[in-house]
């Protein structure tokens, strides 16, 4: 049996860890040994998560913060890391849609109001950014470390049904991924995201539970004919996170059942 | 907990080279793994068992679609299904650098039998059998040259994207059945072969090396995770795309 995915005594921490892909992405973590801390804004989701965690026998930590202030991400990075006195692995997760899109009468460009914008590239890409920042700090002096980010196909590939402020702030972290990867590169760290396709999360207040016949033309503009379910995500990270994925870096990697095909 | 555990997977090119790494390495995860070249694979085989892990050699030229025919059933009859194909043989380590108006007819012939034709015809004998199990594995081996436009082998570069193209079709094609279609493009490695041509080493080596965000030379483990990635049910959701692993040069 071979190790290279095992993450025994790693450190990770993920932003919106409290639902869905950043949820998973803890779970699959933990299930190959890491130290987790889970922050996310939502607190009572938050404790079911860390909770259901811990009783399964991982070691879990959670964190209440909003990736909208950059001094909370850096003091729970930081914390974190002198916890456990080091931070292997960060996953900048936390992201909102927000703004109709542009198929829809809301999302036409004269009708996207600065507030929603301004809220979306604050969450979207200025928390990532903070979140980089925050990892950084930590990971530039052990000159080691992975750090994942989680995009969208939707930075990749625009269409009908994406709105401005999430294609846009998508798109710029993308950016982000392979700049950070450039840099920090000498530092031992590998910089990657993830593009996610059609997954079923709580993403936009949990439509995709309420609307089946949307879930359904989704899943079927997908070659492979479905939505993922969250637990999919944990392979991609897993080899992004561990020895599996040593020489990979800058990548940004779609996950979306052959929608972009890149 | 092994992640390929009895998985049964073809590697084509598996007697040296990346090959060779990722046969070893599907093995160590349980996997029955059966070796296929134009060269002998006894010795990938014999280190394979040597670890405990389970591996036949079936002799095979991916060029030529009776001998391509040939390999799938005889593996079909002996197994009785197959749950991922690595189409990694191909024309490369031992090309001479070149600039593309002195690449003959021939030797552009010659590589494109090999690395496009033989990908070609390992998916053609292949679709019958993993769409009846409506499940499967394609992973294709194409190249960081082809976002780079490297110089010096063209026709080599020009079959590597018309594996990404190849992927990318397929991929679409077989959606449909539950199988997943995916490449894998390498940085310059320092597989035997590579190792064994001057013009592949040395300078030119060194200035590849320069365009990585990680310093360092390539070696075919570093390709082994992704490998194992891919031919897992990790990747279920994964399909039509090619994962550059190559230490940060092309960024995508
Ligand atoms: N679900 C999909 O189909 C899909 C597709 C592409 C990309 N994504 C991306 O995946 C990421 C995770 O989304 P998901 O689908 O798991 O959705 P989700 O809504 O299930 O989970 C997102 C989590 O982030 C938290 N969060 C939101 N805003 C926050 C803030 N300001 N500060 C801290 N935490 C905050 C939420 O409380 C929630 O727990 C997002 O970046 C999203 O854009 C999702
Ligand atoms: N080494 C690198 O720098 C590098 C970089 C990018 C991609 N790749 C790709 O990785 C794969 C393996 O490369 P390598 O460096 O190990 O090369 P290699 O030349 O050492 O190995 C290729 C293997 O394929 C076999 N082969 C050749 N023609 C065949 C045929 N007609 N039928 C069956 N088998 C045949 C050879 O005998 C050899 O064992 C190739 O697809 C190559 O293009 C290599």
């Amino acid at each position: 049996m071979s190790k290279l995915f095992d993450l025994t005594g790693k450190t990770a921490f993920v932003t919106g860890a409290a639902s869905g892909l950043g949820y998973a992405m803890a779970e699959g973590f933990a299930e190959h040994g890491a130290l987790v801390t889970l922050a996310d804004a939502n607190r009572a989701g938050l404790d079911a998560a860390v909770a259901k965690l811990n009783a399964a026998g991982h070691q879990a930590m959670a964190v209440e913060l909003d990736v909208r202030e950059p001094a909370a991400i850096r003091s729970a990075v930081a914390g974190a890391a002198k916890h456990y006195g080091k931070m292997d692995i960060v996953v900048a997760n936390a992201g909102i849609t927000g703004g109709a899109p542009i198929s829809e009468e809301a999302g036409h460009i004269e009708n996207i109001d600065l507030e929603t914008w301004n809220n979306v590239v604050k969450i979207n890409q200025t928390g990532v950014f903070a979140t980089l920042q925050a990892a950084a700090a930590v990971m530039k002096p052990q000159k080691s470390g992975r750090i994942i980010v989680t995009a969208s196909i939707s930075g990749l590939r625009t269409s009908e049904v994406s709105g401005y402020p999430y294609t846009v702030t998508k798109a710029a972290v993308i950016h982000m991924v392979h700049l950070a990867a450039i840099e920090l590169a000498p530092y031992n760290i590998l910089v990657n995201g993830v593009a996610p396709g059609p997954f079923m999360t709580n993403i936009a207040g949990g439509r995709l539970f309420r609307e089946p016949e949307r879930v359904k033309a989704m899943a079927n503009s997908v070659p492979l004919k479905r939505m993922a379910d969250p637990q999919e995500i944990k392979g991609l990270a897993l080899l992004l996170a561990s020895g599996a994925g040593s020489f990979i870096t800058g990548q940004v990697i779609p996950i979306d059942g052959g929608s972009t095909a890149l | 907990m092994a992640r390929l555990q009895d998985k049964i997977i073809i590697i084509t090119g598996g007697a040296r080279g990346i090959g060779a790494a990722f046969c070893k390495a599907v093995a160590a995860e349980g996997a029955v793994v059966i070796v296929s070249d134009v060269r002998d694979g006894a010795g990938t085989v014999k280190a394979i068992e040597a670890e405990g892990g389970r591996a036949i050699f079936i002799h095979s030229d991916v060029a030529n679609s009776k001998s391509v025919n040939d390999l799938i059933n005889d593996v079909v009859k002996r197994y009785g299904r197959i749950d991922a194909l690595v189409n990694n043989a191909a024309i490369f380590a031992n090309l001479q650098r070149q600039n593309f108006f002195e690449i003959g007819e021939q030797e552009w012939d010659d590589v494109m039998a090999v690395n496009v034709r033989g990908p070609f015809l390992l998916c053609k004998a292949v679709a019958p059998v993993m769409m009846k199990q409506k499940a499967g594995k394609i992973i294709n081996i194409a190249s960081g040259t082809v976002f780079k436009g490297q110089t010096g082998i063209t026709h080599y570069v020009t079959s590597k994207g018309a594996i990404v193209a190849l992927t990318r079709c397929v991929a679409r094609e077989l959606g449909d059945y539950n199988i997943n279609v995916n490449a894998i493009a390498p940085g310059l490695t320092m597989s035997e072969g590579v190792l064994s041509n001057p013009q592949m080493t040395g300078a030119g080596a060194n200035a590849t090396l320069n365009t990585r965000a990680l310093k360092r030379e390539q070696q075919p483990e570093d390709l082994t995770g992704t490998l194992v990635f891919l031919c897992s049910s990790d990747s279920d959701f994964m399909t039509g795309h090619t994962m550059v692993v190559d230490g940060g040069s092309v960024m995508r």
